[in-house]
Protein backbone atom coordinates (compact mmCIF):
# COMPACT_ATOMS: atom_id res chain seq x y z
CA UNK A 1 0.00 0.00 0.00
CA UNK A 2 1.16 3.33 -0.55
CA UNK A 3 3.10 5.46 1.85
CA UNK A 4 0.65 8.14 2.25
CA UNK A 5 -2.61 6.00 2.30
CA UNK A 6 -0.72 4.19 5.34
CA UNK A 7 -0.17 7.13 7.17
CA UNK A 8 -4.09 8.49 6.35
CA UNK A 9 -5.18 5.06 7.75
CA UNK A 10 -2.87 4.75 10.98
CA UNK A 11 -4.78 7.86 12.51
CA UNK A 12 -7.60 5.24 12.96
CA UNK A 13 -7.14 2.31 15.69
CA UNK A 14 -4.66 -0.26 14.95
CA UNK A 15 -7.27 -2.85 14.18
CA UNK A 16 -8.78 -0.60 11.29
CA UNK A 17 -5.26 0.13 9.63
CA UNK A 18 -4.58 -3.53 9.72
CA UNK A 19 -7.54 -4.35 7.72
CA UNK A 20 -7.24 -1.34 4.83
CA UNK A 21 -4.00 -2.65 4.81
CA UNK A 22 -4.80 -5.98 3.79
CA UNK A 23 -7.24 -5.49 1.36
CA UNK A 24 -5.96 -6.42 -1.72
CA UNK A 25 -7.55 -4.15 -3.98
CA UNK A 26 -7.11 -1.11 -5.78
CA UNK A 27 -9.21 0.98 -3.83
CA UNK A 28 -11.06 4.63 -5.00
CA UNK A 29 -12.51 6.05 -2.03
CA UNK A 30 -12.66 5.24 1.13
CA UNK A 31 -16.43 6.39 3.04
CA UNK A 32 -16.39 6.06 6.61
CA UNK A 33 -19.15 6.76 8.67
CA UNK A 34 -19.57 6.72 12.96
CA UNK A 35 -21.13 3.32 13.94
CA UNK A 36 -21.48 2.50 11.21
CA UNK A 37 -19.81 -0.09 8.67
CA UNK A 38 -17.13 1.08 6.44
CA UNK A 39 -17.75 1.42 2.45
CA UNK A 40 -15.07 1.08 0.38
CA UNK A 41 -14.89 2.01 -3.28
CA UNK A 42 -13.39 -0.47 -5.80
CA UNK A 43 -13.77 0.74 -9.58
CA UNK A 44 -17.00 2.88 -8.20
CA UNK A 45 -18.85 -0.05 -7.07
CA UNK A 46 -19.34 -0.18 -3.21
CA UNK A 47 -18.43 -2.82 -0.64
CA UNK A 48 -18.54 -3.32 3.20
CA UNK A 49 -15.42 -5.03 5.05
CA UNK A 50 -15.36 -7.68 6.85
CA UNK A 51 -12.75 -7.73 9.72
CA UNK A 52 -11.14 -10.39 7.99
CA UNK A 53 -9.76 -7.45 5.31
CA UNK A 54 -12.48 -9.64 2.70
CA UNK A 55 -14.52 -7.03 0.57
CA UNK A 56 -18.52 -8.15 0.30
CA UNK A 57 -21.13 -6.02 -2.03
CA UNK A 58 -23.51 -3.95 -0.36
CA UNK A 59 -26.65 -5.82 -1.34
CA UNK A 60 -25.13 -8.44 0.57
CA UNK A 61 -25.31 -6.90 3.54
CA UNK A 62 -25.25 -9.73 6.63
CA UNK A 63 -24.78 -8.39 10.41
CA UNK A 64 -24.26 -5.15 11.22
CA UNK A 65 -20.64 -6.88 13.74
CA UNK A 66 -19.49 -8.81 11.06
CA UNK A 67 -18.33 -5.63 9.57
CA UNK A 68 -15.88 -2.94 10.30
CA UNK A 69 -17.13 -0.24 12.29
CA UNK A 70 -15.26 3.18 13.56
CA UNK A 71 -16.44 4.59 16.89
CA UNK A 72 -17.48 8.39 16.55
CA UNK A 73 -14.37 8.75 19.33
CA UNK A 74 -11.98 6.96 16.83
CA UNK A 75 -13.03 9.38 13.73
CA UNK A 76 -12.94 12.33 16.19
CA UNK A 77 -9.32 11.54 16.97
CA UNK A 78 -8.72 10.14 13.28
CA UNK A 79 -9.56 13.87 12.17
CA UNK A 80 -7.38 15.28 14.54
CA UNK A 81 -4.35 13.16 13.15
CA UNK A 82 -5.40 13.69 9.62
CA UNK A 83 -5.01 17.45 10.29
CA UNK A 84 -1.57 16.19 11.83
CA UNK A 85 -2.96 17.82 15.01
CA UNK A 86 -2.45 21.80 13.88
CA UNK A 87 -6.26 22.32 12.73
CA UNK A 88 -5.57 25.75 12.19
CA UNK A 89 -3.11 24.42 9.46
CA UNK A 90 -6.65 23.30 7.51
CA UNK A 91 -8.89 25.32 9.02
CA UNK A 92 -10.05 27.45 5.74
CA UNK A 93 -10.22 24.03 3.89
CA UNK A 94 -12.70 22.62 7.26
CA UNK A 95 -14.52 25.51 6.76
CA UNK A 96 -15.20 23.92 3.12
CA UNK A 97 -15.73 20.80 3.79
CA UNK A 98 -12.65 18.93 3.08
CA UNK A 99 -9.01 18.40 3.98
CA UNK A 100 -6.26 17.42 1.49
CA UNK A 101 -3.07 15.63 2.59
CA UNK A 102 -0.11 14.26 1.76
CA UNK A 103 -0.66 12.33 -1.22
CA UNK A 104 -3.04 15.13 -2.97
CA UNK A 105 -6.22 12.64 -1.30
CA UNK A 106 -9.21 14.75 -0.57
CA UNK A 107 -10.93 14.01 2.11
CA UNK A 108 -14.63 14.96 2.60
CA UNK A 109 -16.22 15.75 6.26
CA UNK A 110 -18.95 16.13 7.80
CA UNK A 111 -20.52 17.00 11.12
CA UNK A 112 -21.80 19.85 12.57
CA UNK A 113 -21.03 23.50 11.24
CA UNK A 114 -19.81 26.27 13.85
CA UNK A 115 -21.36 29.55 12.00
CA UNK A 116 -20.83 32.75 12.61
CA UNK A 117 -23.09 35.70 11.12
CA UNK A 118 -22.39 34.74 7.37
CA UNK A 119 -19.87 32.19 7.41
CA UNK A 120 -19.42 28.59 8.43
CA UNK A 121 -16.34 29.46 11.50
CA UNK A 122 -15.66 25.39 12.32
CA UNK A 123 -16.92 22.16 11.76
CA UNK A 124 -17.22 20.01 14.44
CA UNK A 125 -18.76 16.65 15.73
CA UNK A 126 -17.19 14.88 12.55
CA UNK A 127 -19.74 12.06 11.97
CA UNK A 128 -18.57 11.15 8.27
CA UNK A 129 -15.90 10.99 6.40
CA UNK A 130 -15.20 10.40 2.53
CA UNK A 131 -11.48 9.37 1.74
CA UNK A 132 -10.85 9.59 -2.34
CA UNK A 133 -7.66 8.63 -3.01
CA UNK A 134 -5.75 10.17 -5.62
CA UNK A 135 -3.73 8.20 -8.25
CA UNK A 136 -1.64 8.87 -11.07
CA UNK A 137 -1.94 7.19 -14.22
CA UNK A 138 0.98 8.50 -16.12
CA UNK A 139 -0.45 8.35 -20.57
CA UNK A 140 -4.21 8.98 -18.92
CA UNK A 141 -4.33 12.20 -21.13
CA UNK A 142 -2.83 10.52 -24.35
CA UNK A 143 -6.06 9.78 -25.73
CA UNK A 144 -7.43 13.18 -24.83
CA UNK A 145 -4.62 15.29 -26.22
CA UNK A 146 -4.88 13.66 -29.62
CA UNK A 147 -8.55 14.43 -29.84
CA UNK A 148 -8.59 18.13 -28.72
CA UNK A 149 -6.93 21.17 -29.53
CA UNK A 150 -5.15 22.74 -26.62
CA UNK A 151 -4.30 25.87 -28.77
CA UNK A 152 -8.58 26.78 -28.19
CA UNK A 153 -8.71 26.32 -24.30
CA UNK A 154 -10.11 23.52 -22.93
CA UNK A 155 -13.19 23.03 -20.63
CA UNK A 156 -13.64 19.89 -19.01
CA UNK A 157 -16.96 18.63 -17.31
CA UNK A 158 -17.95 16.01 -14.96
CA UNK A 159 -19.51 14.39 -12.49
CA UNK A 160 -17.50 13.45 -9.33
CA UNK A 161 -14.79 10.54 -9.59
CA UNK A 162 -14.88 10.76 -13.60
CA UNK A 163 -10.49 11.39 -13.46
CA UNK A 164 -10.87 15.41 -14.18
CA UNK A 165 -8.01 15.90 -11.52
CA UNK A 166 -6.15 12.67 -12.45
CA UNK A 167 -6.41 13.85 -15.96
CA UNK A 168 -5.32 17.38 -15.05
CA UNK A 169 -2.05 15.99 -13.39
CA UNK A 170 -1.51 13.66 -16.70
CA UNK A 171 -2.26 16.90 -18.91
CA UNK A 172 0.42 19.20 -16.82
CA UNK A 173 2.81 16.62 -17.12
CA UNK A 174 2.72 15.42 -20.75
CA UNK A 175 2.04 19.27 -21.94
CA UNK A 176 5.35 20.35 -20.08
CA UNK A 177 7.23 17.09 -20.44
CA UNK A 178 6.13 15.73 -24.33
CA UNK A 179 5.48 18.91 -25.68
CA UNK A 180 7.61 21.36 -24.63
CA UNK A 181 5.09 24.30 -23.31
CA UNK A 182 5.27 26.00 -20.15
CA UNK A 183 3.05 25.01 -18.13
CA UNK A 184 1.68 26.66 -14.49
CA UNK A 185 -0.33 25.11 -12.35
CA UNK A 186 -2.74 26.50 -10.33
CA UNK A 187 -2.91 24.19 -7.54
CA UNK A 188 -5.32 25.44 -4.91
CA UNK A 189 -5.67 22.57 -2.49
CA UNK A 190 -2.40 21.08 -3.23
CA UNK A 191 -4.22 18.32 -5.07
CA UNK A 192 -3.01 18.51 -8.55
CA UNK A 193 0.19 18.21 -7.33
CA UNK A 194 0.27 17.06 -4.16
CA UNK A 195 3.43 19.67 -3.12
CA UNK A 196 4.39 19.61 0.29
CA UNK A 197 7.58 20.95 1.58
CA UNK A 198 7.96 22.17 -2.05
CA UNK A 199 8.47 18.64 -3.26
CA UNK A 200 5.86 17.20 -5.50
CA UNK A 201 4.43 13.49 -4.82
CA UNK A 202 3.42 12.77 -8.34
CA UNK A 203 5.55 13.27 -11.49
CA UNK A 204 4.45 16.85 -12.46
CA UNK A 205 6.95 17.16 -15.81
CA UNK A 206 8.54 20.79 -16.15
CA UNK A 207 5.48 22.40 -14.38
CA UNK A 208 5.38 25.93 -12.57
CA UNK A 209 3.15 25.01 -9.76
CA UNK A 210 1.71 27.60 -7.29
CA UNK A 211 0.66 25.68 -4.73
CA UNK A 212 -2.32 27.06 -2.55
CA UNK A 213 -2.93 29.96 -4.28
CA UNK A 214 -6.25 30.71 -4.58
CA UNK A 215 -7.56 30.14 -8.69
CA UNK A 216 -7.93 33.99 -9.64
CA UNK A 217 -4.57 35.00 -7.83
CA UNK A 218 -2.63 32.09 -9.02
CA UNK A 219 -3.75 32.97 -12.49
CA UNK A 220 -2.69 36.60 -12.46
CA UNK A 221 0.27 36.03 -10.91
CA UNK A 222 1.23 33.37 -13.11
CA UNK A 223 0.63 35.32 -16.65
CA UNK A 224 2.26 38.60 -15.23
CA UNK A 225 5.50 36.30 -13.54
CA UNK A 226 5.70 32.86 -15.71
CA UNK A 227 4.85 33.58 -19.29
CA UNK A 228 3.03 30.41 -18.85
CA UNK A 229 1.71 28.93 -22.48
CA UNK A 230 -0.99 27.06 -20.52
CA UNK A 231 -1.96 27.21 -17.33
CA UNK A 232 -4.07 24.54 -15.79
CA UNK A 233 -6.49 24.43 -12.88
CA UNK A 234 -9.33 22.56 -11.24
CA UNK A 235 -12.57 23.61 -10.58
CA UNK A 236 -13.46 26.95 -11.92
CA UNK A 237 -16.23 28.88 -10.43
CA UNK A 238 -18.02 31.90 -11.58
CA UNK A 239 -15.71 33.71 -9.17
CA UNK A 240 -12.68 33.51 -11.10
CA UNK A 241 -14.24 34.84 -13.94
CA UNK A 242 -11.89 38.21 -13.78
CA UNK A 243 -9.40 36.27 -14.21
CA UNK A 244 -10.10 34.05 -16.89
CA UNK A 245 -11.08 36.82 -18.51
CA UNK A 246 -7.13 37.88 -18.02
CA UNK A 247 -6.17 35.07 -19.36
CA UNK A 248 -8.32 35.64 -22.47
CA UNK A 249 -6.95 39.32 -23.12
CA UNK A 250 -3.13 37.47 -22.79
CA UNK A 251 -3.56 35.14 -25.21
CA UNK A 252 -2.61 32.25 -22.90
CA UNK A 253 -4.74 29.18 -22.94
CA UNK A 254 -6.32 27.65 -20.17
CA UNK A 255 -7.49 24.38 -19.51
CA UNK A 256 -9.60 23.79 -16.31
CA UNK A 257 -12.48 21.63 -15.09
CA UNK A 258 -16.07 21.81 -13.87
CA UNK A 259 -18.77 19.54 -11.85
CA UNK A 260 -21.28 18.69 -14.61
CA UNK A 261 -22.59 16.20 -16.28
CA UNK A 262 -23.92 17.55 -19.91
CA UNK A 263 -23.83 20.13 -22.18
CA UNK A 264 -28.00 21.07 -21.11
CA UNK A 265 -27.30 21.35 -17.46
CA UNK A 266 -23.86 23.19 -18.28
CA UNK A 267 -25.75 25.90 -20.17
CA UNK A 268 -28.15 26.05 -17.31
CA UNK A 269 -25.23 26.77 -14.83
CA UNK A 270 -24.98 30.14 -14.81
CA UNK A 271 -21.43 30.19 -13.68
CA UNK A 272 -20.00 27.81 -16.26
CA UNK A 273 -22.11 30.00 -18.72
CA UNK A 274 -20.51 32.78 -17.44
CA UNK A 275 -17.02 31.05 -18.04
CA UNK A 276 -17.74 30.26 -21.78
CA UNK A 277 -19.01 33.61 -22.16
CA UNK A 278 -15.11 34.50 -21.83
CA UNK A 279 -14.36 32.58 -24.85
CA UNK A 280 -11.12 31.49 -22.66
CA UNK A 281 -12.37 27.96 -23.79
CA UNK A 282 -12.71 26.87 -27.33
CA UNK A 283 -13.74 23.54 -26.58
CA UNK A 284 -15.86 21.52 -23.90
CA UNK A 285 -14.92 18.20 -23.27
CA UNK A 286 -17.37 15.84 -21.18
CA UNK A 287 -16.36 12.72 -19.70
CA UNK A 288 -17.78 9.44 -19.25
CA UNK A 289 -19.72 9.20 -16.02
CA UNK A 290 -19.14 5.90 -15.02
CA UNK A 291 -15.61 5.29 -16.51
CA UNK A 292 -12.24 6.93 -15.43
CA UNK A 293 -10.64 9.52 -17.38
CA UNK A 294 -12.90 8.42 -20.86
CA UNK A 295 -14.32 11.48 -23.16
CA UNK A 296 -17.43 11.05 -23.74
CA UNK A 297 -18.17 14.25 -26.19
CA UNK A 298 -16.74 16.72 -27.41
CA UNK A 299 -18.10 20.17 -28.28
CA UNK A 300 -16.55 23.38 -30.20
CA UNK A 301 -17.64 26.40 -28.87
CA UNK A 302 -18.52 28.25 -32.36
CA UNK A 303 -21.21 25.66 -32.38
CA UNK A 304 -22.83 26.33 -28.62
CA UNK A 305 -25.16 29.18 -28.40
CA UNK A 306 -23.74 31.31 -25.51
CA UNK A 307 -23.81 35.13 -26.26
CA UNK B 1 46.70 15.55 58.23
CA UNK B 2 43.97 13.28 56.74
CA UNK B 3 41.64 15.25 59.70
CA UNK B 4 41.91 18.61 58.20
CA UNK B 5 41.95 17.28 54.28
CA UNK B 6 38.90 15.57 55.04
CA UNK B 7 37.61 18.51 56.63
CA UNK B 8 38.25 20.76 54.18
CA UNK B 9 36.67 18.17 51.78
CA UNK B 10 33.71 18.46 53.76
CA UNK B 11 34.20 22.04 53.78
CA UNK B 12 34.26 22.36 49.48
CA UNK B 13 31.34 19.84 49.46
CA UNK B 14 28.71 21.53 51.62
CA UNK B 15 29.65 24.81 49.48
CA UNK B 16 29.15 23.21 46.04
CA UNK B 17 25.56 21.78 47.56
CA UNK B 18 24.50 25.52 47.75
CA UNK B 19 26.26 26.86 44.75
CA UNK B 20 24.05 23.23 43.07
CA UNK B 21 21.15 24.78 45.03
CA UNK B 22 21.97 28.10 43.41
CA UNK B 23 22.45 27.19 40.32
CA UNK B 24 18.76 25.30 40.50
CA UNK B 25 17.62 28.74 40.91
CA UNK B 26 19.26 29.86 37.82
CA UNK B 27 17.99 27.54 35.73
CA UNK B 28 15.07 27.60 36.70
CA UNK B 29 14.64 30.96 35.37
CA UNK B 30 16.76 29.85 31.82
CA UNK B 31 13.83 27.27 30.93
CA UNK B 32 10.79 29.63 32.02
CA UNK B 33 12.83 32.34 29.89
CA UNK B 34 13.22 29.89 26.79
CA UNK B 35 9.57 28.15 27.43
CA UNK B 36 8.57 31.97 26.80
CA UNK B 37 10.87 32.09 24.01
CA UNK B 38 9.26 29.10 22.34
CA UNK B 39 5.48 30.44 23.20
CA UNK B 40 6.92 33.67 21.24
CA UNK B 41 8.00 31.69 18.14
CA UNK B 42 5.09 29.51 18.08
CA UNK B 43 2.86 32.75 17.84
CA UNK B 44 5.06 33.79 14.82
CA UNK B 45 5.15 30.76 12.97
CA UNK B 46 1.33 30.12 12.96
CA UNK B 47 0.74 33.29 11.96
CA UNK B 48 3.17 33.65 9.29
CA UNK B 49 3.94 30.16 8.10
CA UNK B 50 1.62 27.90 9.84
CA UNK B 51 3.45 25.01 10.15
CA UNK B 52 2.09 21.76 11.70
CA UNK B 53 3.12 21.37 15.08
CA UNK B 54 5.63 18.71 14.59
CA UNK B 55 7.57 20.99 12.39
CA UNK B 56 7.08 23.74 15.20
CA UNK B 57 8.45 21.41 17.75
CA UNK B 58 11.22 19.76 15.98
CA UNK B 59 12.38 23.11 14.48
CA UNK B 60 12.70 24.06 17.89
CA UNK B 61 16.41 24.20 18.63
CA UNK B 62 16.65 26.03 22.45
CA UNK B 63 19.40 24.22 23.61
CA UNK B 64 17.56 24.13 27.56
CA UNK B 65 14.66 22.68 26.58
CA UNK B 66 15.63 20.41 23.44
CA UNK B 67 14.62 17.57 25.20
CA UNK B 68 10.91 18.76 26.04
CA UNK B 69 10.67 19.65 22.29
CA UNK B 70 12.09 16.78 20.94
CA UNK B 71 10.07 14.21 22.88
CA UNK B 72 6.79 15.94 22.15
CA UNK B 73 7.47 15.83 18.80
CA UNK B 74 8.53 12.28 18.37
CA UNK B 75 5.46 11.48 20.31
CA UNK B 76 3.33 13.29 17.77
CA UNK B 77 5.64 11.85 14.95
CA UNK B 78 4.65 8.62 16.65
CA UNK B 79 0.69 9.11 16.12
CA UNK B 80 -0.24 10.08 20.35
CA UNK B 81 -2.81 13.03 20.24
CA UNK B 82 -1.20 16.44 21.31
CA UNK B 83 -2.30 16.36 24.49
CA UNK B 84 -0.77 13.16 25.47
CA UNK B 85 2.38 13.87 23.44
CA UNK B 86 2.58 17.15 25.51
CA UNK B 87 1.93 15.70 28.81
CA UNK B 88 3.83 12.08 28.08
CA UNK B 89 6.80 15.08 26.40
CA UNK B 90 6.99 16.99 30.22
CA UNK B 91 6.80 14.03 31.89
CA UNK B 92 9.65 12.77 30.76
CA UNK B 93 11.79 15.39 30.20
CA UNK B 94 14.67 15.90 32.75
CA UNK B 95 15.08 19.40 31.66
CA UNK B 96 11.63 20.63 33.31
CA UNK B 97 12.25 18.49 36.58
CA UNK B 98 13.17 21.51 38.51
CA UNK B 99 10.19 23.11 37.71
CA UNK B 100 7.51 23.22 40.35
CA UNK B 101 4.21 21.68 40.21
CA UNK B 102 2.31 24.33 39.13
CA UNK B 103 4.91 25.37 36.56
CA UNK B 104 4.11 21.88 34.76
CA UNK B 105 0.81 22.36 35.06
CA UNK B 106 0.89 25.33 33.82
CA UNK B 107 3.59 24.19 30.67
CA UNK B 108 1.07 21.21 29.67
CA UNK B 109 -2.16 22.94 29.88
CA UNK B 110 -0.29 26.08 27.46
CA UNK B 111 0.92 23.35 25.06
CA UNK B 112 -1.45 20.84 25.27
CA UNK B 113 -4.38 23.29 23.77
CA UNK B 114 -2.05 23.67 20.62
CA UNK B 115 -3.75 22.77 17.26
CA UNK B 116 -6.89 22.77 18.17
CA UNK B 117 -8.50 25.78 17.08
CA UNK B 118 -8.06 28.49 14.34
CA UNK B 119 -4.92 30.86 13.92
CA UNK B 120 -6.68 33.18 15.70
CA UNK B 121 -7.82 30.83 18.46
CA UNK B 122 -4.19 29.76 18.94
CA UNK B 123 -2.65 33.04 18.93
CA UNK B 124 -4.57 34.38 21.01
CA UNK B 125 -3.47 31.47 23.68
CA UNK B 126 -0.27 32.25 22.84
CA UNK B 127 -0.55 35.47 23.99
CA UNK B 128 -2.33 34.46 27.29
CA UNK B 129 0.61 32.14 28.04
CA UNK B 130 3.02 34.54 27.28
CA UNK B 131 1.26 36.70 29.54
CA UNK B 132 0.79 34.16 32.25
CA UNK B 133 4.49 32.93 32.16
CA UNK B 134 5.65 36.38 32.68
CA UNK B 135 4.43 35.83 36.25
CA UNK B 136 6.19 32.70 36.69
CA UNK B 137 9.25 33.64 35.89
CA UNK B 138 8.82 37.00 37.78
CA UNK B 139 8.47 34.89 40.77
CA UNK B 140 11.46 32.79 39.50
CA UNK B 141 13.68 35.50 39.98
CA UNK B 142 12.06 37.10 43.22
CA UNK B 143 12.47 33.92 44.64
CA UNK B 144 16.34 33.79 43.21
CA UNK B 145 16.55 36.65 44.89
CA UNK B 146 15.30 35.99 48.08
CA UNK B 147 17.45 32.40 48.24
CA UNK B 148 20.50 32.71 46.53
CA UNK B 149 22.21 34.62 49.07
CA UNK B 150 20.93 32.15 51.52
CA UNK B 151 21.45 28.93 50.29
CA UNK B 152 25.13 30.43 49.79
CA UNK B 153 25.69 31.72 53.89
CA UNK B 154 23.69 28.37 54.57
CA UNK B 155 26.04 25.84 52.51
CA UNK B 156 29.40 27.90 54.36
CA UNK B 157 27.21 27.41 57.87
CA UNK B 158 26.52 24.29 57.65
CA UNK B 159 30.31 23.35 56.45
CA UNK B 160 31.57 25.31 59.59
CA UNK B 161 29.35 24.00 61.98
CA UNK B 162 30.21 20.10 60.72
CA UNK B 163 33.95 21.13 60.90
CA UNK B 164 33.58 22.82 64.46
CA UNK B 165 31.39 19.59 65.91
CA UNK B 166 34.01 16.84 63.93
CA UNK B 167 36.85 19.15 65.75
Amino acid sequence: MDKTLENIFNCFDKFFYTVMKNIKYDINEVRIRSDKPVVIYIKNKPYFITKNSDIIPLEKFGTINDYVIVTFAALKNAFSGLCEYSIYKYQNDINNGFITVRGGHRIGICGTAVNNTDNIKSVIDITSMNIRIAKQYIGCSEIFLKNTDIEKGILICGVPSTGKTTLLRDLSRSLSKNYCKKVSVIDERSEISSTFNGKSIFDMGLCDVYCNYTKSKGIIQAIRTMSPDVIVCDELTGDDIESVIYTVNYGVKLIATVHCDNLNSALKNPSILSLLKTHAFGEIVFLESKSFCKIDKIYKLEDIKVD
Amino acid sequence: MIKYIGLLFIFIESILIGFSFNEKLNNKIKILKSVKSLLQQFKIEIAYRMPTLIELFSEYTDESILQLTNNISENLKNGLTSEKSVINGVEFSSCVRILSKEEKYFITDALSKLGTSDTDGQISLLENAVERIDYYIENAIEDKRKNSKVYMTASVYIGLVIIIILL
